[in-house]
């Protein structure tokens, strides 16, 4: 007997949790993200393929100057519709660690039901300008609330599936080497020994991502190339990943800390679930700075990167970091070939 | 089964191919019994309806749905369920439109609505308990209505199935014969509906049974629960379609997203609920409460139909029956399955009852904050004192077909919380009002704020009665619910939710092989309410093909065309194909062929695959109207074992399933 989705898992009777008629809404922080937090040390929860900005390039680049329009795509994955949803919007300076001092308000979607398993498009109603200082590449945070829904956990992607993050740069291919100012905080209201690492893969093939049907943008295909959801599409197209040498092409300068700058943090709650995510041991790939940061403070480390890769491949370094043995943000950075 | 909406969608496509081919059609005013005509074999669901003898001849559906309506009905001096859902809304709707106009005059008139509504909203929890108790009654019903061995005589057989199954081409050519000989222009005008309700049946039930997986026999309530889906998407693609094309497009499913996505897309599409599809055929006075009063009260449900019309029909039917006579299937019984047809469309079609605001619709107001005031920041409601929780959010598993009670057991929690917020909803408004003079201003803007909370509540309670009655199989889901998740699609494979348009109406004929019908449906203990998942009963012999192969839409089986866009500027930039042609290899059309039939008979007897399409309903009902005297066939408007299968018994009544026969 052949069903019309063959593949469509059919849970046994009698496992699994009984369903909630409830919502369950979710800004994805991978492909295949369906909500489950916290997530796991070394989790890429920093580049949400749900937030969109218009216009841009095929690589999800703005051009200098453009006002754009911020847009995050939410999942209700629940059994019940989730009425007035509302995105709330933040752009913040590159930022590894990141939390909500740090950041600027931009502005609100209008709210709107999204039907049991569907997908919205949530549309920020004020534009946005991009500020081109510091390369233009900035962090971008949405979060969805529902008041049958709501939010649990300010700005922590990991923690809350309402939250979405992305914080992202793809470089040109051509021009000088761009200098990124990449700012960690400390969200623990004590001193934490802070580590930035660095991981890298090349990708080979990449170019004949646009236009190949994959579920995602190219861009977000780059960012998450090691994703288990994307292994057999990518391996039909052709496309090569392998590691490199971390850090390959990048240079990095000392850290700095500002002896009177606090980012703030988070309510104790919320740390308290950070602190579950503790991986002690976890291979974050090549410490590249480490610094101990005081409780609540900010540093700033300096990275160079040269613009257009050689050999045809683009370069994906993945930064992460880690205070304390928890990973406490991370940032991307695609690197394209000339 | 194809139900109302499919089968008033085929009529009117039919009524207009009629019209523009410049052929007779009935008056206006006979519509409503040309529409009654179109239903078929629909009516049989309810036949015979006997309200005054509870355990007499009654249609096992009516034993379903008997325990609802008496919920709705209330009883004497006591205002059931659908009397305090409508004064609710009537009120709130009121409260709204004052608030909409500040209007103070009417909010003071208002005063003694709203002072009652606490009371109104207090009944509907009562009342609203006790449907926890239906979940089991519900599923023993449900049970009930398994269909009888199929062998003789079929006098034996539940009325539905006798007309679905037996003798079929006899009944309903006895019928549009007699009624094309009649003077009256309303029996006239039922007799030609009649002949569209057999083809609507003829040609959709196949279809059906291949996104069931089995036949009605065999799997009796997953496919109500699959024709409650397709009867939303036919309806909601044909009502669109007008729409659309008086804008000069077409529906088209784009080659992007392999054909899966419609566009404009379902959540645009028209809904069944609001639609009012009961006035349609609403004969000799019908209204809902004279129905549920009568349901309340046990008295027979009569008076609605023509007299002249029922004795056509049992006239008919006794024809093709024979002896001994189907118990209860008698004037009094008819007349009962017309209201009972007539009454279930208006719980699923009326905005009266349960709202028509889709889950994508649902609204709330602008500039109110978070949440209402009786919400509190955990999300819990204050009622008199006691606190109700909100329901508890767990990390689900969307593509998962759930069992259906466990998911109505889930609605259900959900209703009483909000119906917790209406009762504390009802008490703030009554508090606004209460002191308000005409010299007092109001504050409009907080009242706009509580009518806004409190419309939404409204919403989403009417919207989880409608998920309700859509798992349970009883009813069609909202368009938007048709609509899939292309992310969850594209990155995993799978159909998000399960029971969205790609899982529930669409053919899977292409991937069948040799793999239908399923077997009897024997639903293990515990989960006799799996009729959202495909069947795993093992199969029945000898395989059959439910449906032509292909990864068809339903309009596959009503009119056969499909759209395509060719862009801007192309002529036409529209082009239509029709993929399911009326059937004529010979000449004449395979539905009026005997040849046909004797072959497919034969091939049936000798354990062989009768199998093979008629062609859309709409074609189908336009060429047997064209042959007013050509004897209709007996047709097996189940469309069992496979499609196109002459009507046939058992060889063995007590070895089914097994070897069979002709009638």
């Amino acid at each position: 007997m052949t069903p019309p989705a063959d593949d469509t898992p059919r849970r046994p009777q009698g496992e699994g949790p009984p369903p909630t008629y409830t919502p369950w809404l979710v800004v994805r922080a991978a492909p295949g993200d369906q909500g489950s937090r916290p997530l796991p040390a070394g989790a890429v929860y920093y580049a949400s393929p749900d937030i969109a900005v218009a216009p841009a390039d095929t690589w999800g680049r703005v051009l200098a100057g453009d006002t754009v329009t911020v847009s995050v795509t939410a999942q209700n994955l629940g059994h019940a519709a989730a009425p007035g949803v509302r995105a709330q919007f933040w752009w913040a300076d590159p930022s590894v660690g990141l939390t909500p001092q740090q950041a600027t308000f931009i502005g609100t979607s209008d709210r709107t039901p999204i039907a049991a398993g569907l997908a919205e498009t949530l549309v920020c109603t004020t534009p946005w300008t991009p500020v081109f200082v510091n390369g233009g590449h900035e962090c971008l945070v949405v979060e969805v609330s529902s008041l049958s829904d709501p939010l649990t956990s300010t700005f922590r992607s990991d923690l809350d599936r309402h939250v979405g993050q992305r914080n992202v740069t793809v470089l040109p291919p051509q021009g000088e080497p761009q200098r990124i100012v990449l700012t960690l905080a400390n969200p623990f209201r004590e001193d934490a020994r802070t580590t930035l690492w660095v991981r890298t893969f090349q990708v080979t093939g990449f170019e004949r991502l646009p236009g190949f049907g994959l579920p995602l943008s190219p861009a977000d295909t780059l960012l998450h190339v090691d994703d288990p959801v994307l292994a057999e599409p990518l391996a039909a197209l052709g496309t090569e990943v392998t590691a490199r040498e971390p850090g390959q092409d990048l240079a990095f300068g000392d850290v700095t800390i500002d002896p009177d700058a606090r980012c703030g943090g988070y309510p104790e709650a919320v740390l308290a679930e950070l602190r579950e995510r503790r991986a002690p041991g976890h291979d974050f790939g090549r410490p590249v700075a480490d610094v101990l940061l005081p409780a609540a403070g900010i540093a700033t480390v300096e990275l160079t990167a040269p613009l257009g890769t050689t050999g045809g491949a683009a370069l994906v370094h993945r930064l992460t970091q880690v205070c304390d043995d928890i990973d406490v943000g991370g940032y991307t950075l695609l690197a394209l070939p000339i | 089964m194809t139900g109302v909406p499919t089968q008033l969608t085929v009529a009117d496509l039919v009524l207009g191919s009629l019209r523009s081919g410049g052929g007779p059609v009935p008056d206006d005013a006979d519509l409503p019994f040309f529409r009654l005509g179109a239903l078929g074999p629909v009516l049989g669901d309810y036949l015979p309806t006997h309200p005054a003898a509870a355990a007499g001849p009654n249609a096992p559906m009516f034993g379903v749905w008997a325990p609802i309506l008496r919920l709705l009905a209330g009883t004497v001096g006591t205002p059931g369920m659908a009397a305090n859902l409508r004064r609710l809304k009537d009120v709130l709707g009121r409260f709204e439109k004052a608030v909409q106009d500040k209007d103070q005059l009417a909010l003071l008139a208002m005063k003694d609505d709203l002072q009652a509504l606490p009371g109104v909203v207090s009944a509907l929890q009562g009342q609203f308990g006790s449907i926890s108790g239906l979940r089991t009654s519900l599923k023993d019903a449900i049970l009930k209505t398994r269909p009888l061995p199929k062998a003789p005589p079929a006098g034996k057989w539940v009325p539905r199935d006798t007309v679905h199954g037996h003798r079929t081409g006899t009944f309903w050519h006895a019928l549009r014969t007699k009624a094309a000989a009649s003077g009256d222009p309303r029996i006239r005008a039922f007799g030609l509906g009649s002949t569209v309700g057999y083809a609507g049946a003829l040609c959709g039930n196949p279809f059906v049974n291949g996104v069931v997986g089995s036949p009605y026999r065999t799997h009796w309530w997953r496919h109500r629960w699959v024709s409650h889906h397709v009867d939303a998407w036919v309806w909601g693609y044909y009502r669109t379609r007008e729409r659309v094309r008086a804008a000069g497009a077409e529906i088209v499913f784009p080659a992007g997203t392999g054909g899966r996505v419609p566009l404009p897309p379902c959540g645009t599409w028209d809904d069944i609920a609001g639609a009012e599809l009961q006035d349609r055929f609403a004969i000799g006075g019908i209204t809902p409460d004279l129905v549920l009063n009568a349901v309340r009260d046990g008295v027979p449900l009569t008076g609605f139909l023509p007299p002249e019309l029922v004795t056509l029909w049992l006239d008919s039917y006794r024809d093709a029956v024979g002896d001994p006579a189907s118990a209860g299937v008698d004037g009094p019984g008819l007349d009962g399955a017309y209201a009972m047809t007539w009454l279930t469309t208006w719980v699923m079609s009326s905005a009266a009852l349960l709202g028509a605001t889709p889950p994508h619709r649902i609204q709330e107001p602008d500039a109110c904050g978070d949440r209402p005031d009786w919400v509190e920041v955990d999300g819990s409601v204050v009622v008199g004192g006691t606190v109700v929780p909100p329901p508890t959010v767990t990390q689900p598993d969307p593509s998962v077909a759930e069992v259906a009670s466990a998911i109505v057991a889930a609605i259900l929690g959900v209703a009483e919380f909000l119906l917790g917020g209406l009762a504390a909803a009802a008490a703030l408004l009554w508090a606004a009002v209460e002191l308000l003079d005409d010299a007092t201003d109001p504050g409009w803007d907080n009242l706009r704020c509580q009518s806004g909370w409190t419309e939404s509540f409204l919403a989403r309670l009417e919207n989880a009665f409608h998920d309700l009655l859509s798992t349970s199989g009883l009813g069609p889901p909202y368009a938007v619910q048709l609509a899939h998740n292309e992310i969850q699609f594209q990155t995993w494979g799978t159909i998000v939710p399960p029971d969205s348009g790609l899982g529930t109406c669409r053919s899977p004929s292409a991937q069948e092989g040799d793999g239908y019908p399923a077997g009897l449906w024997s639903p293990a203990a515990g989960s006799e309410s799996n009729w959202p998942q495909y069947p795993t009963e093992p199969l029945e012999a000898p395989m059959q093909m439910s449906y032509p192969e292909g990864p068809w839409w339903p309009l596959h089986f009503v009119d056969g065309f499909s759209f395509t866009d060719a862009g801007p500027g192309a002529v036409p930039r529209f082009p239509a194909t029709q993929d399911n042609p009326l059937a004529a290899p010979v000449g004449t059309p395979t539905v009026l062929d005997p040849a046909a039939w004797e072959q497919r008979m034969h091939s049936a007897e000798t354990g062989g695959r009768p199998q093979g399409a008629f062609g859309n309903a709409v074609d189908v009902a336009v060429a047997l109207i064209g042959a007013p005297t050509m004897p209709l066939l007996d047709w097996d408007l189940d469309g069992d074992r496979g499609i196109g299968w002459p009507t046939w018994v058992f060889q063995d009544p007590a070895g089914h399933p097994g070897p069979v026969v002709r009638e």
